[in-house]
């Protein structure tokens, strides 16, 4: 938990791309020793599973849950989210520019360099085909958007409540938990999938390497683009009231 | 050394006043502490339903050692995490306030801020510790039970130790934000959740005799757990904990007093 605060405050370069190595290296041991003496559990060989925890972990870095969180943080803690409102410009599409501005560095330093590596040190497995990697591309797109919805809403509500990093680093772990970070879906039992299923985490990570895999095939991937469109609306719209809440707010508190 | 413990616990008592000066944001970070951990043991109980051990560890053994290395690790969340912040106090200038009063710097800087969410961990760790050990039947003889009290104090020890032993390093270079945070996590990601055999060769031996953290939990568990088949390089290792967590802690001390000694040398 002290490693989640430090890379909450003070993340940088170097962290990111240790942590991530560290992530996947406790996986790939997991998995390597679970999938001893057996070729194949639920469909998947031991080379899909790394593939899989390699790949979220990638998207995890891109995603930036921690970044939204402190922009919009800090924001509320200096006071400088009034200023907001004399800008003309949303609130919501500003936060969401910078954040595509910060994930392309780390598309650009972290998640690329550190991809090409993974692929080549642990033999990575290929998608099927192009068709196959331009659907998990699109997955990944909208997966951006809701994740972000999820991080607005939640640092926003900061704003309502109290900030403790008790509540930041448990809504962190849930998140990651059921978005399928950890264990993906399909091992879940069936009691816990459902719970995860019925959540919008699991269109964050899961939904977009399970196409990569093809473990999500056919008619089921216009299923699971569909249910992750549905998210993105169904959190912005839930973001832009916020907003106009965190206005009423500022406005009757301030001066 | 009487005189550092005298002075730790004159600066205990002012932080300890701060408890009731925030007392929702105590209690709100106690839970929150509480339910992140419960989440990792969910991560373990899906791995156990799904597989029925992990390399030979049953779900209470999982919840053993990692409740052993919190409960350990929940003393030096609470009442040593302060240690963390030498770099900054040094590359901010502030270290010459500690220096100019007549306490030792390391007990007013280790009173001075106490973190009282560990309080969750030790009480979290310490239910769960009870629960394992009814479900795996422990017998408790009194060596066991000894070595259990043993290992706990030597664990804190190691890590309130490597902590000193980084922030040490501050004196001698100011960059030193990165290396703390990469060995630490070395401890939070890979010794405190999963046993050490698991991982591959040159990760145990990383963990066992370059950077200990694995006598925080695992070497001791081996024993208490009566797993012997289970233990890496050599069986006396399970009872090293103790010997380990002395002469880190004391390769600790030197580094600060050194440490102090350049600063005092160069600094202004």
């Amino acid at each position: 938990m002290e490693f989640l605060e430090s890379v909450t405050y003070k993340a940088d370069f170097f962290m990111y791309f240790f942590g991530i190595i560290l992530e996947i290296v406790v996986m790939s041991s997991i998995w390597t020793v679970l999938f001893k003496n057996k070729p194949e559990i639920g469909g998947t060989t031991l080379k899909g599973m790394i593939t899989y925890s390699v790949l979220v972990f990638v998207l995890n870095s891109l995603m930036g849950r921690f970044r939204i969180y402190n922009f919009i943080v800090s924001k509320i803690r200096t006071g400088d989210i009034a200023l907001e409102l004399l800008r003309p410009i949303n609130f919501q599409l500003n936060i969401f520019s910078k954040t595509i501005g910060m994930s392309l560095f780390q598309l650009i330093f972290i998640a690329t360099p550190f991809t090409i590596i993974a692929f080549f040190s642990f033999g990575l497995t290929p998608p099927k085909d192009v068709f196959t990697l331009i659907l998990f591309i699109i997955s990944v797109l909208m997966s951006y958007m809701v994740n972000f919805g999820i991080f607005y809403i939640f640092s926003l509500s900061i704003f309502f409540t109290i900030e403790n990093f008790g509540i930041v680093a448990t809504f962190y772990i849930t998140s990651s938990f059921f978005s399928g970070l950890i264990i993906p879906l399909w091992l879940f039992p069936p009691f816990l999938k459902n719970i995860a299923l019925f959540l919008p985490f699991h269109t964050v990570f899961y939904t977009p390497v399970s196409i990569y895999l093809s473990k999500i095939t056919g008619i089921d991937i216009l299923y699971s683009f569909l249910l992750q469109l549905f998210w993105i609306v169904i959190l912005y719209v839930a973001g832009f009231f916020l907003w106009k809440l965190t206005e009423k707010k500022i406005i009757i508190q301030g001066g | 050394m009487l005189k550092v413990f005298v002075d730790y616990i004159n600066y205990s008592k002012l932080s300890l006043k701060t408890i009731s000066s925030y007392r929702l944001d105590f209690i709100i970070g106690i839970i929150g502490t509480i339910l992140f951990n419960l989440v990792n043991f969910l991560a373990f109980g899906v791995f156990i339903y799904r597989f029925n051990t992990i390399a030979g560890w049953t779900f209470w053994e999982l919840l053993f050692l990692y409740n052993i290395w919190l409960l350990s690790h929940s003393f030096y969340a609470t009442f040593f995490r302060n240690i963390q912040n030498v770099q900054n106090y040094v590359a901010s200038g502030e270290f010459d306030k500690f220096l100019l009063k007549p306490a030792s710097p390391l007990a007013q800087i280790v009173g001075s801020k106490f973190y009282f969410m560990g309080a969750g961990d030790a009480i979290l760790a310490f239910v769960m510790l009870l629960i394992c050990s009814f479900n795996l039947k422990i017998d408790w003889n009194g060596v066991k039970f000894i070595y259990l009290f043993l290992t706990l104090f030597s664990a804190m020890l190691i890590e309130v130790s490597i902590s000193l032993i980084l922030s040490s390093l501050s004196f001698w270079t100011t960059k030193t934000e990165g290396i703390f945070y990469l060995i630490m996590q070395l401890n939070y990601s890979i010794a405190q959740k999963y046993p050490l055999d698991i991982y591959e060769k040159y990760i145990q031996f990383i963990l066992t005799f370059v950077i200990p953290f694995s006598f925080m939990n695992f070497y001791p568990s081996i024993f208490i757990l009566d797993k012997l088949d289970k233990v890496p390089f050599s069986p006396l290792l399970v009872f090293a904990a103790p010997l380990i967590g002395f002469v880190l802690f004391f390769v600790a001390t030197l580094f600060w007093k050194f440490g102090i000694k350049n600063y005092k040398s160069t600094g202004s």
